[in-house]
């Protein structure tokens, strides 16, 4: 897994490149790579999941959108998150956060995910699509063996209807977000 | 004004009657006091000086009589006296002769009576004249103070009696006629060259014209009114050479061989015949005949200038009249002019819907020749080709046309467009694009003060860089042309690609190597098809197990991903070319291992010979066309023969056949072939065209026997099936542009997902930088605009505030 995610370039020589891999990679290849992602993501329209480069000069920084899977508590409502990319990508995962304030077990006030293939099972197969369908599933099926979230954890365990009344206290509408 | 004629009426009288009595009794009177001679020396000279009918010379004592009035300070008052006389007298006497000549109400309307009466009323006035100056020339010889005096006031009569209305309209008509006289000579002389009484008759009327013209200048300058002629001529002279060059030149763009150049022909007929007329009239001057070049050749270029869009549409035979207006063209009045009224033609006549586009596009390269020639710095081009080229980017087959002209394919649709495929040819015409930084060009001058502001120089390329150019990028030329070329490439049946390596040769060299890649790869598919086919059909390389496949089918191997989309459709095929394909196919597996031909049924073509009963056809058909017909045959009695053919499914069926199922139905034939209706009503159709099929009611009947009347009959439905052969077996570039709005649809929902709302500049850059090159986002913001303008009225889309986004 570990050689799956190094830069062929940084092969023989990884030692020194684990300091500033960043700036060692050109950004050429990320925006061509972010660029054929976000086509397939176009061409695919899986119903759900969407995400969009927020400006066209800078293709790593990227805002989507995640509606809730049916028959969760999130059913009907839709999420904002915000994707960075870094410049090595994909042999690093991207940042992504909850824009939208959100009540799950695995996701923080301040939005901040922590969902294994982000962090340390990250590989450079996945993409923008597998990242937001992953999200998408993690909202019907939290892990709740490692919570950011306690109290979240405790409400999905124990009080369904307590965890879907502090949900929707925290919900807020995309469009109310937009105009913030 | 009453009084004056009685008075004078009676002096007249009174010296008529008996001057010399009188005379003798003043001078017998003798030496009286001075003012008392002074009052008879007046009456005694007045009486004389007085005009009358008979002139005589004055006696010996008027002169001591004038003298001695002279002494007394008198002269000046004798003079006043006189003049008042003569203008009485001119009242009275000449001016009613002079009006007596326009009494004939037919005058102005006939030449011959108004040059009588111009002459005479010269005459006239020159007798009058020679009359009044008479007592002047015997009393004042030496005072050429007092004879300019009377010399001025007479003037004046003159004019007055020449400002008649009816005088200018004769003077007119003659010097028009004693014009276009001169001006027709030429054409008079070469009709009766041969005659030689003829000549020396016109030589005599020469002579006499000539002298008519001495005679009628010799009054003028008598009487001093050269001015009023020369205005006359003038303004005859302006008619004149309008009419003479309407007359001659309009419309005569093309020229005999031997026939000099219009602006010659001017020049000697101005500075030959009219010179000498207008000369013979006026005076002799050199600045003259050159004013009267110049307004000749305004003239001239006032005309070709108006006839600018015939030249075009007869060039290259109307240059003759092309050099014309280059040698006319002098002022930036004339430039200006020249392309305001070509513009307006070409709006009025050509760009419109009536024209086709074809037509539209000769008529520019024409344009482009033309102006090349008139204007080599091209400014003038730019100018008038802009409308042209805008309205050429609007109409929707431009770039169809082109590639198919470049490309050289002989379509009835587009008409015939081969001169831009041999322009293309032309290789050595082609500079590459014009450099205007080379420093070292010590020829370079700046643009012309009339070039706009975003003039571009293009002096190297020739006119299939014009085409080029009409778009922003040559994209959109490149996606068809690969199409052409892949549509030319499947309909190739010995993989002979000489042709068409030579066209895209020649492509590159315009739109570079990197856009045609795929056609190269095309071509090379072609070539290896050849071999590997040959391979296949080698026996000495027989695969076991596999029977050997026809000599006469043959297929091309395609790869695919370099190859435009082709159309997926289904299309069953007889069984025995099914069988051949099968052969062919584990053939092929067998040479190439781990590879396997997927069929494209439709692609081909099938060369058919057809059997009948009292004739034999052969055709070389697509395959949905030859399968169709091969429902028609006898399974159990045909000599199933599958023949020669080349490129993807190429088959021949021999049917050596007896027709028993005479009849199918539509409905028949498209469950049978997987057709859909329309392309097999196509095909029944072509069938029927060529007499082999009949139809009746929704029914084809094949038949047997030749029928004449079939032709006639059919003949209109044809008219309107006639795109038949515009069928294209590769996605058209207009089937590609929906297809690609699909695309870009997905990505606006997809940003305007996320991002809420974005305003239109927005979201064409957007589209512009994340599409990838293969895709290619080519659309202008009002294409865009066009497009997100129907999908909010599909009620997908909303504008608000400018910026759009998704309706809920």
């Amino acid at each position: 897994m570990e050689s799956q995610n190094a830069h062929p370039a940084a092969g023989y020589s990884s030692l020194k490149m684990q300091d500033a891999p960043a700036s060692a990679v050109d950004g050429h290849s990320v925006t061509k790579r972010l660029q054929s992602e976000l086509m397939q993501l176009m061409m695919s329209n899986v119903p759900g999941i969407s995400a969009f480069p927020v400006s066209d000069s800078n293709l790593c920084q990227w805002t989507g959108t995640i509606a809730g899977p049916e028959g969760t508590p999130y059913e009907g409502l839709t999420y904002k998150i915000s994707m960075t990319f870094p410049a090595n990508y994909p042999y690093r995962a991207p940042v992504i956060r909850f824009v939208s304030p959100m009540w799950h077990p695995n996701v923080d006030m301040s939005g901040n995910i922590c969902l294994d293939i982000l962090k340390e099972k990250w590989s450079a197969i996945y993409n923008v699509q597998t990242i937001l369908l992953s999200l998408q599933s993690l909202l019907g099926e939290p892990n709740n063996a490692s919570p950011l979230n306690a109290q979240a954890a405790d409400q999905w365990d124990n009080n369904k209807a307590e965890y879907k009344k502090s949900l929707m206290a925290h919900y807020k509408d995309i469009e109310e977000l937009a105009d913030e | 004004m009453d009084r004056m004629p009685t008075k004078v009426g009676s002096l007249y009288n009174a010296v008529f009657l008996a001057p010399e009595v009188r005379a003798d009794a003043r001078v017998m009177r003798g030496n009286a006091d001075t003012s008392a001679y002074a009052s008879a020396d007046w009456e005694l000279v007045t009486a004389w000086m007085t005009p009358k009918a008979l002139l005589h010379p004055p006696p010996d004592y008027l002169n001591v009589s004038v003298q001695r009035l002279e002494n007394l300070g008198l002269t000046s008052k004798l003079l006043d006296w006189y003049i008042d006389a003569v203008r009485s007298h001119f009242v009275m006497h000449a001016l009613p002769a002079v009006k007596g000549h326009f009494s004939d109400p037919t005058l102005p309307f006939n030449l011959q009576k108004s040059t009588g009466a111009v002459q005479g009323i010269l005459t006239l006035l020159c007798d009058a004249l020679n009359h009044y100056m008479h007592p002047l020339m015997h009393l004042f010889h030496d005072n050429l103070v007092a004879q300019a005096r009377f010399r001025h006031s007479f003037n004046a009569m003159i004019d007055i009696a020449l400002s008649e209305y009816e005088f200018q309209i004769c003077s007119l008509m003659l010097v028009d006629n004693v014009l276009s006289e001169s001006g027709k000579k030429r054409s008079t002389d070469e009709d009766s060259a041969e005659e030689e009484d003829d000549d020396a008759m016109m030589e005599d009327k020469e002579t006499q014209r000539h002298e008519f013209l001495v005679a009628f200048r010799t009054r003028v300058e008598t009487l001093g009114v050269q001015d009023l002629i020369e205005r006359t001529v003038a303004k005859v002279y302006h008619f004149f050479i309008q009419r003479y060059i309407h007359e001659n030149y309009a419309n005569r763009v093309e020229r005999e061989e031997d026939e000099p150049p219009a602006l010659t022909e001017l020049r000697e007929l101005i500075y030959g015949p009219i010179a000498r007329t207008v000369q013979a009239l006026v005076r002799e001057d050199e600045a003259v005949c050159e004013r009267m070049f110049e307004l000749a050749t305004e003239c001239l270029a006032r005309l070709r200038i108006g006839e600018m869009f015939n030249i075009v549409i007869g060039f290259p035979d109307s240059i003759p009249g092309l050099e014309d207006l280059k040698s006319c063209i002098k002022t930036q009045e004339h430039r200006t002019q020249l392309v305001s009224s070509f513009q307006a033609s070409c709006q009025q006549r050509l760009l419109h819907c009536g024209v086709n586009t074809t037509d539209i596009i000769l008529f520019y390269i024409s344009t482009i020749k033309v102006f090349r020639l008139l204007d080599p710095r091209g400014v003038l081009l730019d100018k008038v080709s802009r409308p042209i080229r805008r309205y050429l980017r609007e109409r929707d087959d431009t770039v169809k046309c082109i590639v198919n002209g470049l490309l050289e394919v002989d379509d009835p649709n587009t008409g015939d467009l081969s001169e831009l495929g041999k322009e293309l040819a032309n290789v050595s015409g082609h500079k590459g694009d014009a450099d205007d930084d080379n420093y070292a060009d010590m020829n370079w001058v700046p643009d012309p003060v009339d070039a706009a502001p975003d003039f571009r120089n293009q002096r190297s390329t020739d006119f299939v860089g014009e085409f080029l150019s009409l778009y922003e990028n040559k994209e959109v030329f490149v996606k068809e042309i690969v199409t052409v070329i892949a549509n030319r490439l499947l309909e190739l049946k010995n993989y002979e690609i000489d042709r068409e390596i030579m066209h895209l040769e020649l492509i590159k060299l315009r739109f570079g190597e990197a856009d045609l890649h795929n056609c190269d790869v095309m071509i090379k598919d072609i070539s290896e098809s050849k071999r590997v086919d040959a391979n296949i059909h080698d026996q000495a390389i027989l695969a076991p197990g596999i029977e050997p496949v026809n000599r006469v089918f043959h297929a091309t191997m395609l790869s695919r991903l370099f190859w435009p989309a082709f159309k997926n459709e289904e299309l069953v095929l007889p069984p025995e070319i099914t069988e051949q394909m099968e052969r062919y196919a584990a053939k092929f597996s067998t040479l190439k291992s781990g590879r396997k031909l997927s069929w494209l049924t439709k692609l081909g073509s099938v060369d058919v010979t057809l059997e009948l009963e009292d004739r034999t056809l052969r055709f070389s058909v697509s395959p949905d066309r030859a399968s169709m017909i091969y429902l028609f045959q006898s399974s159990s009695k045909s000599l199933k023969i599958p023949v020669c053919g080349g490129g993807w499914t190429d088959y021949l069926t021999r049917q050596r056949v007896l027709f028993i199922i005479g009849t199918l139905t539509i409905s028949e034939m498209m469950q049978r072939l997987r057709l859909d209706e329309a392309t097999t009503r196509r095909a029944a159709l072509f069938w029927v065209k060529n007499g082999v099929l009949k139809e009746e009611g929704d029914s084809y009947v094949l038949l047997e026997k030749a029928q004449e009347s079939t032709q006639k009959e059919l003949t209109i439905r044809f008219l309107v099936l006639m795109d038949e052969t515009a069928q294209s077996s590769v996605q058209t570039a207009e089937e590609k542009a929906t297809e690609e709005m699909r695309v870009y649809w997905s990505y606006i929902v997809g940003m305007l997902t996320n991002l809420n709302s974005l305003p239109i500049d927005r979201i064409q850059s957007f589209l512009k930088m994340l599409i990838p090159k293969e895709l290619g986002y080519s659309r202008s913001i009002d294409e865009l605009r066009d497009f997100l303008a129907v999908m909010i009225a599909e009620e997908r889309l909303e504008l608000a505030a400018g910026a759009y986004r998704l309706r809920k």
